[in-house]
């Protein structure tokens, strides 16, 4: 089923959580919703599966519009970021609760419901646990069943809030395999939210960054790291060094070298973004490279750190080098060299809005 | 909770550093002892031992007087009353304010809490005012034949008034802390309001509930102010027990006096060892507010 | 209302918070807002004239100052209570912890008649105390040692989650630095207890103040002398001295809701010094 948001906004008390989202979501794609707190993911979220209602505009199941069905009708499988398990319920009875409560003409017979949900906790990899408690099962485990409590109603779209949130790093990364790949067998149309770019860029078919309320770019996980719309993309995708510079006639100067393509900006002053991986650090001169001092070197797993202080410009550089390359001559502190951006991306210096100040809170959150 | 090392032993390694010297905690828990024995332990024993003075069978005398039993049974039916009120408004009121957002909430909190800062003789009084003789309504009352003071409905609401706060404030702090992310899952998944609520909200707070039900329950036995205004202590017909037990001490029958007096300590210890175990047992599920670890509320 | 509320999804909020609200105003908000009404019957004069005769001014006095001097004695035992209670391990430490609620759960008219008999001069204490010539029952010292008993747990309930909560490393870090035993407990440990330490004062205090029960029974009852104000609710009532009865209550009511709004203040700030 595909899911249409139209001009959404929430406001709760004076502050506009959603201001004016659209986004289109395909039958069966999977669909990230990424920001930084506070940027409206999760209200967006809850908006889409009808625990929160809009104060303008309207979403749309498959064209119709969901706002006339009651939450309980809309069919939404909806998984929450602490997973909101019934902690007097066994796992067993967790999963039945969504075919139990159904009226008696729709309500499945007793056994129909105990090879469903069996099925169900095969499906997610806990059939052993069927008896135990929620409080009985590792953080991992807990997001499965809440996975499989949501899709016994048989939803017609999956919901996650940050569905891996709460999970340490090394569960994260399975569990975030295992979800793609139960995706790609079922076929759902699904939402989830979430704060941390690699997982949104592991996870999903398109990505939807948001921030104050707004989405900024929607597109596939490569469109968006490499053809960022705005500033706040730029940054918020990865690392990245921002450097000062002027445009004139579509080229960026950063003081009187031309650094960088930047063509169809007006004159003025600019703001370039490099990534840490995309500079090449040389020590002889080469076409359109910059000197620069190398400060520090910082040698971390793969990876070797060089922090740059440009000679002609206030400002440091970070560059992040493959191991191998800085193996064979390595560079020092107070070394003399030459640095060049493979690719840069230049925006007018006014353009785009800020990140939401980390501070705020989400507002889905207050209570 | 469950380490027993004495107090005699030597300290725990771990606290060497933040400890009193033994001396100094030896004052101070036998001064703590015997604060406790002499306000707790000693009017404790002295009901027993004025119970039993006249032997055991003056006391099963006592109790089982006609008076006495019609004190008994006019106490069990005001509680069973009063109770399942407080606990209907308990729930209730728990529910809004709990499982929704709304402007003058923390007013409304302030106000169910008002009956306990309220002195218990003016909790009669007000109904007096209301349903007495002389009261607002209390003509109209009269003219139509229903009595409330001096009869059981005005026995019913001071009980009521007195343990208005017990079973609400159990329930208002655990399912605000609680929230409502269970709820919306059970919507989510197709249950209705009633369905919500008996599979979901109900189970999640039946420990608090007993909990509040039980302090309830023991504050609207023994309640003796508010009822003693508005009852008129007409023996046999509107003596609540505590009633009851004023009147055989204020006629010197001092044994049959303590005899009553006992079957209320009685429910007293066993509402304490009751609460205890609900404490000990049940503690993650009731409302941070008792001996658990500062929760949402100070 | 819709404006003042979020929308949620979740059903039932108008009957239940319209169930509560009318529950709440017939049972307590109108009955007490009738009190007031009677009492204004006597006119501004007639109020004064009734809560200033010297039998009203006496029980004030008692009450006031019984009351007080009980949550003095309450916080400084119950600061021990809890202490003693949460820090140390010793035998018979869980079921004193559990004694310390007797007094919430014991009903006051029992309680009444047990301190009356135990400091009747025949009593256990009684005759002890009334060898060194000091008499409790039937005077007002019998007034406060019902309310030292009533007002018992407050203290010790309120201070001992904070210290529980407190973390060892601030005395240990405070033993660190140098400083002694005692000087750790009065610049570290008591400040954090104190906003817990003046609430439960307060509770104890308004508790006290409205007590009745136990009191009547030890307390001799003697107008001017050993009589306190709810008594003389009573009698007044009893005299079918309606708008007096009134008149003093109202103004023991005022006294407790400027104690609950007291102890409010104190549990916000207690709150926010603990950063929640």
């Amino acid at each position: 089923m595909s899911i249409e948001v139209r001009g959404v906004e929430k406001v709760f008390g004076g502050f506009r959580a959603i201001d004016g989202v659209s986004l289109n979501v395909q039958e069966g794609e999977l669909v990230a919703l990424l920001g930084p707190s506070g940027s409206g993911k999760t209200t967006l979220l809850r908006v889409i599966a009808g625990l929160e209602f809009p104060t303008a505009g309207s979403v749309l199941f498959d064209g119709e519009d969901a706002v006339t069905r009651h939450v309980r009708e809309r069919k939404v499988g909806f998984v929450f970021q602490h997973y909101a398990l019934f902690k007097h319920m066994t796992v067993f009875n967790n999963v039945a609760f969504g075919l139990r409560v159904k009226s008696r003409a729709t309500r499945p017979s007793n056994e129909e419901i105990t090879s469903k949900v069996n099925a169900l906790l095969n499906l997610v990899q806990v059939e052993q646990f069927g008896n135990r408690y929620p409080s009985q099962l590792s953080g991992g485990q807990r997001q499965r069943v809440a996975l499989a409590r949501a899709l016994a109603i048989e939803p017609r779209v999956l919901l996650l809030d940050e569905p891996f949130g709460a999970l340490d790093a090394k569960v994260r990364k399975e569990l975030r395999r295992w979800l793609r790949g139960l995706h790609d067998r079922m076929g759902l149309t699904s939402v989830f939210v979430t704060h941390d770019q690699e997982e949104a860029m592991e996870l999903s078919d398109r990505v939807a960054v948001m921030n104050r309320g707004r989405i900024e770019q929607v597109g596939s996980p490569t469109e968006v790291y490499d053809t960022p719309a705005t500033p706040f993309v730029y940054e918020f995708l990865g690392n990245a060094n921002r450097l000062p510079c002027r445009i004139e006639r579509g080229r960026a100067y950063l003081g009187p070298i031309v650094f960088t393509e930047a063509v169809g900006l007006a004159d003025g002053l600019g703001i370039a973004f490099v990534r840490p991986h995309d500079i090449e650090v040389t020590v002889e001169h080469q076409n359109l490279s910059i000197p620069a001092t190398v400060r520090q070197v910082l040698v971390a797993g793969a990876v070797a750190k060089l922090e740059l202080s440009l000679d002609t410009e206030p400002g440091m550089l970070e560059v992040e080098l493959p191991r191998g390359a800085h193996w064979g001559a390595p560079f020092t502190a107070g070394q003399k060299v030459h640095w060049r951006a493979r690719t840069a991306r230049v925006f007018p210096a006014n353009a785009g809005s800020p990140p939401a100040a980390p501070s705020e809170v989400e507002p889905a959150t207050l209570k | 909770m469950t380490k027993t090392s004495s107090v005699m032993g030597p300290p725990p390694p771990a606290l060497t550093t933040t400890t009193e010297p033994p001396a100094v905690r030896r004052a101070l828990i036998l001064g703590a002892v015997a604060f406790v024995a002499l306000f707790l332990v000693m009017p404790l024993a002295v009901v027993l031992a004025e119970a039993f003075r006249r032997g055991v069978g003056a006391y099963f005398d006592a109790i089982t007087e006609p008076y006495t039993l019609a004190a008994v049974g006019l106490t069990l039916t005001a509680a069973a009353i009063a109770v399942p009120l407080n606990v209907i408004f308990g729930l209730t009121a728990a529910w809004a304010i709990a499982k929704f957002e709304f402007a003058g909430k923390s007013l409304l909190i302030t106000l169910i809490d008002l009956p306990f800062s309220v002195s218990p003789v003016i909790a009669g009084l007000i109904y007096v005012l209301m349903f007495g003789a002389q009261g607002w309504v209390g003509p109209w009352l009269i003219e139509h034949d229903f009595r409330i003071i001096f009869a059981l409905p005005g026995i019913v609401l001071a009980t009521v008034f007195v343990t208005f706060p017990f079973v609400a404030r159990e329930l208002i702090p655990l399912m605000q802390d609680q929230g409502t992310d269970e709820e919306e899952a059970a919507t989510l998944l197709g249950a209705s309001g009633w369905q919500t609520f008996f599979r979901v909200t109900l189970p999640n707070v039946k420990w608090a509930l007993l909990y509040g039900v039980l302090l309830c329950n023991a504050r609207a036995m023994g309640e003796f102010g508010a009822v003693a205004v508005v009852s008129g202590h007409i023996r046999g017909v509107t003596n609540t027990m505590p009633l009851h037990i004023e009147i055989l001490y204020n006629e010197y029958k001092f044994a049959a006096s303590f005899a009553v007096a006992s079957l209320l300590a009685l429910l007293a210890l066993v509402t304490l060892v009751a609460k205890i175990l609900l404490e000990w047992r049940y503690g993650d599920e009731l409302a941070g507010v008792h001996r658990m670890p500062r929760g949402g509320k100070a | 209302m819709l404006a003042l509320r979020r929308p949620s999804v979740l059903p039932g909020f108008g009957p239940t918070l319209g169930f509560a609200l009318l529950y709440l105003s017939l049972i307590v908000l109108i009955p007490l807002a009738a009190l007031f009404f009677r009492s204004a019957d006597l006119g501004f004069d007639g109020f004064l004239r009734v809560v200033s005769t010297p039998r009203a001014l006496a029980a004030f006095r008692l009450t006031f100052g019984a009351a007080l001097f009980a949550a003095l004695v309450n916080a400084f035992f119950g600061l021990l209570l809890a202490w003693v209670l949460t820090r140390y391990r010793f035998p018979g430490r869980r079921i004193i912890d559990g004694l310390v609620d007797l007094p919430f759960a014991l009903p006051t008219a029992v309680a009444g008649i047990a301190l009356a008999t135990l400091y009747a001069p025949n009593g256990w204490l009684g005759s002890l105390l009334d060898k060194v010539g000091i008499k409790v029952a039937y005077t007002p010292a019998g007034v406060f040692v019902a309310l030292v008993f009533i007002s018992l747990p407050f203290v010790v309930r309120t201070i001992q989650p904070v210290l529980q909560d407190l973390e060892p490393e601030l005395e240990e870090a405070s033993a660190s630095l140098g400083a002694n035993r005692w000087q750790t407990w009065r610049f570290v440990v008591f400040p954090v207890l104190l906003p817990a330490l003046l609430t439960g004062f307060a509770l104890a205090f308004a508790r006290a103040l409205g007590e009745y029960g136990s009191v009547i029974f030890i307390a001799g009852n003697l107008p001017g002398r050993s009589e306190i104000v709810p008594l003389l609710i009573f009698i007044q009532l009893e005299q079918y001295q309606y708008a007096a009865a009134a008149a003093i209550a109202t103004v023991m009511l005022l006294a407790s809701f400027v104690l609950l709004l007291l102890i409010n203040l104190l549990q916000r700030w207690a709150s926010k010094r603990h950063g929640e």
